[in-house]
């Protein structure tokens, strides 16, 4: 494992949490650097330095809790282009979230979000 | 085999267009408001900036790039960040997308070069004529090709 390559992932991943609500067009780019962060947990989880998962842990908290902002920099037409040709929503968190959120918005509910994945 | 003019939100995308933008792109400049430092402290030439300073764009996107992606080297300038966006956008290797970016109502069309070797990205609007942003999407090309809503690529060996 590259642990430069991993702590540089952070941070960008905290950089793009700081920047939520101001993301423009880069927004899909936090949801891909978190997709390479997690390729890292998956794969040589048990070798990341703790003050790293903590990091990760930390920033993943901020992230969820204040989804809803960043949910906003999405249009539909974009969310609906995601649930179409973006396969990862069925196992990562913030693929979910942008998905199940968005239709609820719609009045689709929450269930049955993966049918199209 | 010809290239085929392309229709996208209304407008006809021709070889001469593709040109006129490119030409027009690499002497775009980036928009004059200030955008808000929220990031650890910073130097750039003999000044410092700190959480809660307002930057402009250019000089922020730069300080973003070297200090918090860590994809540019620390004592890049502005000079050169301008001739590397420059270089993007010429270099007949360059993959060139066209798509709408639909956050705006009507969707504006907007431009990206990839330039595979760097793995640098530039986007471009054209109807403000301005860079939007410029950085090394983690995902290269396919920040474009799969996350951009039916981007189309320019088969730029066609004419170039």
């Amino acid at each position: 494992m590259n642990t430069k390559e991993l702590e540089k992932l952070v941070s960008k991943y905290e950089g793009y949490i700081l920047s939520m609500g101001e993301l423009g067009i880069e927004a899909v780019e936090l949801l891909s650097v978190r997709d390479k962060i997690e390729n890292y947990l998956t794969k040589v989880y048990d070798v990341i330095p703790i003050h790293i998962l903590a990091e990760i842990m930390r920033l993943d908290l901020i992230f969820k809790e204040e989804f809803e902002i960043f949910r906003k920099e999405f249009s539909q037409e974009e969310v609906a282009h995601f649930q179409k040709s973006v396969r990862k929503s069925a196992t990562h968190w913030w693929w979910h979230l942008l998905m199940a959120h968005w239709r609820e918005e719609i009045g689709l509910g929450t269930t049955g979000f993966t049918d199209n994945l | 085999m010809q290239f085929q003019p392309i229709q996208i939100l209304g407008r006809t995308i021709t070889p001469s267009k593709v040109n006129q933008i490119i030409q027009q792109a690499s002497a775009a400049s980036w928009g004059t408001h200030l955008k808000e430092w929220k990031f650890k402290d910073v130097r750039y030439s003999s000044y410092f900036y700190s959480k809660g300073d307002l930057i402009p764009t250019q000089l922020w996107h730069l300080l973003k790039r070297i200090h918090v992606d860590k994809d540019w080297p620390e004592g890049t300038t502005l000079e050169q960040f301008d001739e590397e966006i420059r270089q993007t956008i010429t270099n007949p290797e360059s993959i060139i997308f066209v798509y709408g970016y639909y956050r705006t109502s009507p969707p504006r069309l907007q431009w990206g070069f990839y330039d595979i070797e760097t793995g640098i990205a530039v986007v471009y609007d054209e109807e403000a004529n301005l860079i939007v942003t410029v950085f090394k999407p983690v995902e290269g090309m396919q920040f474009f090709q799969l996350y951009q809503v039916n981007p189309i690529q320019i088969p730029t060996k066609l004419f170039f």
